[in-house]
């Protein structure tokens, strides 16, 4: 049996690599699947996350001490969140988030690291987050502008950098999130103190109910002291905020490794199947000289268990190795440190297992059938071999076919052949055409999405105010800049929903365009209506924030707690957003006239004359603000938001083209050995046709033909196929990562690159066996065995 | 000359008759006369149907034209066979044991179908282990060991 292997040492080889590389994406996947959902918690368990957070105004040490007090309770902090804008001299603002900490040494709730640098900084220093600097491309020691609403421009030193892997990745969120003292905090123009709470509760603080009742207690006591109180937040216990965005990043990966690791299974019984079609001779022989059928059967079981251990031998650390480093890359997209880079036994072992099992398991087929064969009819097998086409309907309709000359009806029949291969061929190729087609729609689809987020939303800049301004004043500064189509004024407010327990959770936007605006679309809308101008008490809200809401529908009654006081809103329609926060929409009428802003806005929305410099008009139109005294907090620039994000999908559409590759290359090998069988068994054939006048062309033309009539039908079966398969995988994909469904688009380059692929190989892949079985002296052609 | 090109040449100069037939097992016994034809392409496209099954005629077996070889009997897939051999009408026959694995009265009806050739000018090169051969036959030479022997 050995010898057997090694005399077919090619063959052997193929099988091998086939059923390795299926091995190694499988393994690459559970390997990084299992450092990573270990190594996450672990960061994420020692930031120490808070239970809950409470919103209250002024929070001070008397206010926490109260707080400490209460039974169950085990720490409370204090800290603040400030939303601003950051950027290097002579360089473009940032959106940044501002963290004033207290004690940068005594944290123990929801904690940062030191990374690099100065720790703690000094008065008049910032810290950034390391991975923030890929957003504000600044080095240690350089100045920094800093600006949050109503403050001025502040000059800061970037003295050094945190590490925060409890914070969603800054890359991911655009966003620059500095860490700053209370001083530093009003020497930027800071007003009032710390306004969050984070508790910590005793106990593991994995029972959500018990969190939810200790953060209620301490708002309770804020409000009871005489704080304001704005809300309060429980997050998931236990589990990081960017889980499911890892599981993410992984779900198409995940489905990908392993259908291409089915994609081996399917070649490696199909090379298997061609080998035992080739060992009939030996197979009678022994059965003459007296082996059992099970004995014969133990042979090729261990000839197969032997590939499977040799497969496994180069793809068990292959797997490990592309796995660890895959896991570094998703670790570092996410924002975390791998502490242990080790692969747990158990994993290990499914790979065994997996490796083991599934050759013998493929190829039980081919050996139970081959074994079953009479001595003498594995004597018997001369001439040509005589199976022609069976009685089956396909094999009639091939049988009638005419008006082709005899040569094509010969590749055509020829295909359909030996129907066992034929399908076990077809399938590995439809099944890597699935898979490359269903890579190559995903990413098409992200990129469709992106495109109609961009196009559905009718304005370029959004320039939000640090505070309600007069409507008409910024309006009119705002028109006077040149290059500009329009300008609108639009309401807008921080809100949070009232539940019935009075408590209110999830603080939102709710953005109020005048009745007129012919800023946004409402073609998205997935339920019910768009706004109408004689709307008062209604909202639109969008599909992420309906996601939150799971108990809110069209027509629901909502209670909304907009500037202190409450007030129900009915839910008019759901609107499809992508790339958006959970938020809403009402009138501006009656929005400001609720939250006594009339005649004011906060948000001044742009539409350039030329969409390419929207961004230096929006510029100017800051600086005429600024001139009447309106303070801008924030600068939304739509083409730079998209430019990130694309930027940012490009990582996930690699890891795709890594998938379709090796999909390529494992479905080449399959083809190859596949085809080179074919021919070499018909070598006797190509003899008879050489003997009777084919000429060298003609017989190439016979099984290229015969290969590209396989190659194309396997493309029509993998589109079919990988149809329903993206359309899923792009749905789960835009729900998990941006909690709406992506536009689903078929990518038109895949599905030509891959019939090209499939049909020019499948051809090539033809062509060299036949070259040599037509150059074989006719003499020897026709004695072949 | 080169491979192809002795394909070419044995397309139009030489007709071979098989031990074990060697029909295309996907092609039926009429398609099997029309494929040298359709590799040589001195017959007109039009007239390689009507020849082929002229052939078929001629031994006999044109009711056979429309089945795979695998349903045909030994003796008719050998008829076919020689109608494939006649396709591009070649002066030359040659045949390997063609009744090698024939029974006797069917061995006959193929040995008098080479005569036939023979009496209408083909030259048959007919290589035999039948000693009965000898009667039917111009000139025959024996071999033994691979080496001519004598003049039978």
């Amino acid at each position: 049996m050995i010898r057997d292997l090694r005399i077919n040492g090619r063959r052997t080889f193929l099988v091998v690599l086939a059923i390795g590389i299926g091995l190694v994406g499988a393994g690459a996947v559970l390997d990084s699947y299992s450092i990573l959902s270990r190594e996450l918690q672990k960061n994420y368990l020692a930031t120490k996350p808070a239970a809950a957070s409470v919103m209250a105004e002024n929070v001070d040490e008397s206010l926490l001490a109260a707080v400490r007090a209460i039974p169950g309770i085990a720490g409370a902090e204090a800290r603040r969140k400030v939303v601003g804008r950051i950027m290097l001299p002579g360089g473009e603002w940032k959106p940044a988030w501002y963290f004033v900490v207290p004690d940068f040494d005594g944290q123990g709730i929801d904690t940062f690291l030191s990374d690099k640098g100065a720790w703690p900084p000094a008065d008049g220093e910032v810290l950034i987050e390391r991975v923030a600097l890929q957003v504000l491309p600044a080095a240690l020691g350089d100045t920094v502008i800093a600006r949050i609403p109503l403050g001025g421009r502040t000059k800061l030193r970037f003295s050094g950098t945190s590490y925060a892997p409890g914070l969603a990745p800054a890359m991911m969120e655009r966003v620059v999130y500095c860490f700053v003292t209370p001083r530093t905090f009003a020497m930027m123009g800071g007003r009032g103190g710390l306004d969050e709470i984070k508790i910590r509760v005793s106990g593991d603080g994995l029972d959500a109910a018990f969190n939810r009742k200790m953060g209620y207690k301490a708002a309770a006591v804020a409000t009871s002291s005489g704080h304001a109180l704005a809300g309060v937040q429980v997050p998931v216990p236990g589990r990081h905020p960017h889980y499911t965005q890892m599981m993410t990043l992984l779900y198409p990966l995940e489905a990908l490794g392993f259908m291409a690791f089915a994609l081996s299974a399917v070649l490696a019984a199909n090379m298997i199947s061609s080998i035992m079609s080739r060992q009939m001779k030996e197979i009678g022989i022994m059965k003459a000289l007296g082996g059992s059928r099970a004995r014969i059967m133990g042979i090729y079981y261990g000839m197969v268990a032997l590939m499977g251990a040799a497969a496994l031998a180069f793809a068990l650390p292959l797997a490990a190795l592309l796995g660890t480093l895959f896991a570094r890359f998703a670790a570092g997209m996410l924002n975390f440190r791998l502490y242990d880079e080790s692969i747990p036994f158990a994993v290990y072992a499914a790979q065994i297992a997996i490796g083991m099992l599934t050759p013998l398991l493929v190829s039980s087929l081919s050996i139970l059938k081959g074994t079953r064969i009479p001595a003498r009819e594995a004597f018997s097998d001369y001439g040509i071999d005589q199976r022609g086409l069976g009685r089956g309907a396909l094999d009639g309709i091939l049988e009638r076919v005419g008006g082709v000359s005899r040569p094509l009806l010969i590749s055509l029949r020829n295909a359909f052949r030996k129907k066992n291969r034929m399908i076990l061929t077809m399938a590995a190729l439809a099944l890597g055409g699935a898979v490359f087609i269903t890579a190559m729609n995903v990413n098409s689809s992200l990129g469709a999405s992106i495109e109609s987020r961009y196009n559905a939303s009718n304005y370029d800049i959004q320039l939000k105010l640090s505070k309600a301004y007069p409507a008409d004043v910024a309006l009119a500064a705002a028109r006077a800049v040149p290059g500009l189509r329009r300008a609108e004024a639009w309401g807008g407010a921080r809100v949070r929903r009232v539940g019935k327990d009075g408590a209110a959770d999830l603080d939102f936007a709710i953005t109020a365009p005048p009745y007129d605006s012919k800023m946004l679309s409402s073609s998205t809308l997935v339920a019910g209506r768009w706004l109408r101008p004689d709307d008062t008490s209604t909202i639109v809200i969008n599909q992420r924030l309906a996601l939150a809401w799971p108990d809110v529908g069209v027509g629901s009654r909502v209670s909304l707690r907009i500037g202190g006081a409450d007030s129900e809103w009915t839910v008019a329609g759901i609107v499809r957003e992508f790339l958006v926060e959970p938020g809403a929409y009402a009138n501006y009428l009656y929005l400001s006239k609720i939250s006594g802003q009339e005649g004011l806005t906060k948000n001044i929305v742009l539409i350039a004359d030329d969409r390419g410099k929207a961004a230096e008009v929006g510029e100017k139109v800051e600086a005429a603000l600024v001139g009447v005294g309106v303070d801008v907090a924030e600068f939304d620039d739509l083409a730079t938001f998209i430019e990130a994000v694309r930027e940012h999908l490009l990582v996930l559409a690699l890891a795709l083209a890594a998938i379709t590759l090796m999909v390529v290359v494992v479905g080449g090998i399959g083809l190859t050995s596949s085809m080179s069988a074919n021919v070499l068994e018909r070598t006797r054939e190509i003899g008879v046709m050489r003997a009777i006048g084919a000429r060298t062309g003609t017989i190439l033309g016979i099984v290229v033909s015969e290969c590209a009539i396989i190659g194309g039908l396997s493309w029509a079966v993998a589109v079919m196929v990988s149809w329903p398969v993206s359309a899923f995988l792009t749905d789960r994909f835009g729900m998990m990562f941006f909690e709406s469904p992506l536009t689903f688009a078929v990518s038109p380059l895949g599905l030509i690159v891959w019939i090209g692929l499939s049909v020019v190989f499948a051809a090539m892949t033809g062509f060299i066996p036949a070259l040599r079985a037509a150059k074989m002296p006719v003499r020897e052609a026709i004695a072949y065995e | 000359m080169k491979e192809s090109r002795l394909a070419a040449w044995r397309g139009k100069n030489v007709g071979i008759v098989f031990q074990f037939f060697q029909l295309m097992p996907t092609l039926s016994a009429l398609e099997n006369v029309m494929l040298p034809m359709d590799f040589l392409g001195a017959i007109p496209l039009r007239e390689r149907r009507k020849r082929a099954l002229s052939l078929l005629e001629r031994f006999g077996i044109a009711e056979q034209g429309g089945k795979l070889p695998h349903s045909m009997s030994g003796g008719q897939q050998q008829r076919a066979a020689i109608a494939r051999a006649l396709a591009n009408d070649p002066p030359l026959l040659v045949a390997d044991e063609p009744t090698g694995n024939l029974d006797s009265k069917t061995s006959e009806g193929i040995f008098a179908a080479f005569k036939e050739l023979s009496r209408e000018g083909k030259t048959i090169l007919l290589v035999t282990h039948e000693r009965s051969a000898g009667s039917m036959v111009d000139r025959s030479v024996g071999i033994a060991d691979g080496l001519l022997s004598d003049q039978l």
